[in-house]
């Protein structure tokens, strides 16, 4: 007996296959289901292939329970670039896979725990989007010397 | 190029709840808040201020400054000797606390200082956080069991407090503190140096509600076993081993100890016995 599959579709239009029994660790996946029996291919237009490609490896796990949070850990260990982790975070947010997006989000924290303020625009690839004038307040709201 | 920037409009809990508040109080004003206005929007939000812990040895330890410590909190001018620097340091820090306190605009529930702190400052976190419901302090030298004592007034929700390398309190101290929090239910304590027995029986008289207590170290006689039995009702923890540097265990007779294992689910007195934490 084979067992049923459903198709996800990232935002930049490329499958994947994933076998439903295992895909409805999604909340989000999980109602589509529920709803209308998602025969047809579940669109992710805010995940992208690469992304997509990370979340099915995950949610294709074969691990014994007791070992699921070491798992999880060690899957966003492996991934410690802070745009992936963001990327991965976002996509578990939107198809509701907590235990993914708290480890993402757990990994990012300790990753940029200790950088500076560049660092932390570098990594996350922010701009710094003030005027030199609201710079000036920010210095000015915070003296903390005498 | 792909563009990758789908995070920057991650809603405010992910970003704000789950990431950014994971960081050091210190880190989130010194630096974070200034990344990027939206950042700066999500580091006012008083959710991102419910819990704030400040560790003076931990804001000691990021970059290398000039003394060969390492700060977060950079060197103001360059004639610093090493103390003026480290009542500098206690000085932002005690800033720095003000206005994580302040942001939380008096949503604070949880708060922990270690290294650093004045009775002023205690005075001024329990005007503006009648919510906290956990305090802990370790070695903040400056706090007195006076001031403390003092502060709890005005935090009568407050049901765990932890006070950790703390002056030794008197008797009259602790009962006020207990009158003060009346729902005070886990109470933790080891001070810089054994008190006595005297603690059991202020503890008895003012703390009813209490669930969970340790006394490192304190305990002398049974009698203080006792009476915390007659007037702790409620506990299910009770934690009595004395520090490590104590040769002898709490000397107490068989039935005592057997009253207090039946009536606690979690009784500890004895070093050699209960090593696991």
């Amino acid at each position: 007996m084979s067992k049923k599959t459903l198709t996800l579709m990232s935002k930049d239009k490329q499958l994947f296959n994933i076998e439903e029994h295992l895909a409805v660790q999604s909340v989000t996946i999980r109602n589509m289901v529920k709803e209308d029996g998602a025969s047809s291919v579940i669109p992710l237009p805010r995940v992208d292939s690469e992304t997509l490609a990370l979340v099915i490896e995950y949610l294709n796990r074969q691990q014994a329970p007791e070992e699921d949070e070491d798992y999880v850990k060690k899957f966003v260990d492996e991934r410690g670039e802070i745009p992936t982790l963001l990327e991965l975070a976002q996509a578990a947010l939107d198809l509701d896979i907590k235990k993914l997006m708290d480890a993402a989000c757990m990994k990012v924290a300790d990753l940029i725990k200790d950088f500076t303020l560049e660092e932390v625009r570098e990594a996350l690839r922010i701009e710094n989007d003030r005027t030199p004038e609201e710079e000036k307040a920010i210095r000015d709201e915070f003296q903390w010397a005498f | 190029m792909e563009e990758k920037r789908d995070w920057l409009q991650m809603p405010d809990e992910i970003m704000g709840g789950m990431i950014l508040q994971r960081l050091n109080a210190i880190q989130i004003l010194e630096s974070v808040q200034k990344v990027c206005r939206n950042w700066r929007r999500i580091c006012k939000d008083p959710e991102m201020w419910k819990m704030i812990d400040l560790d003076y040895y931990s804001c000691i330890s990021n970059t290398k400054n000039d003394f060969g410590y390492y700060s977060y909190i950079s060197k103001p001018k360059n004639d610093f000797d090493y103390y003026s620097y480290t009542s500098y340091t206690n000085n932002c820090l005690e800033k720095l606390t003000k206005e994580a306190v302040h942001r939380s605009r008096g949503e604070l529930i949880h708060i922990t200082l270690k290294g650093f702190g004045t009775d002023h400052l205690l005075d001024h976190i329990s005007r503006c956080s009648s919510k906290l419901n956990y305090l802990h302090l370790t070695a903040c030298d400056d706090v007195t069991p006076y001031g403390l004592s003092n502060a709890l007034k005005r935090l009568p929700h407050l049901e765990t407090l932890e006070l950790y390398e703390f002056h030794v309190p008197k008797e009259e101290d602790i009962e006020l503190i207990g009158r003060n929090c009346p729902l005070l239910k886990s109470f933790e304590m080891e001070p810089m140096c054994a008190g006595g027995d005297v603690y059991a029986r202020a503890i008895a008289k003012s703390m009813p509600e209490l669930r969970h207590l340790k006394l490192f170290g304190l305990m002398d006689d049974r009698n203080g076993v006792q009476a915390i039995l007659n007037g702790c009702p409620h506990l299910e923890s009770l934690d009595l081993r004395r520090c490590p540097y104590h040769d002898l265990d709490l000397d107490l007779d068989e039935n005592l100890v057997k009253l207090c294992k039946e009536r606690i689910k979690d009784f500890k007195y004895n070093i050699s016995e209960s090593d696991e934490d």
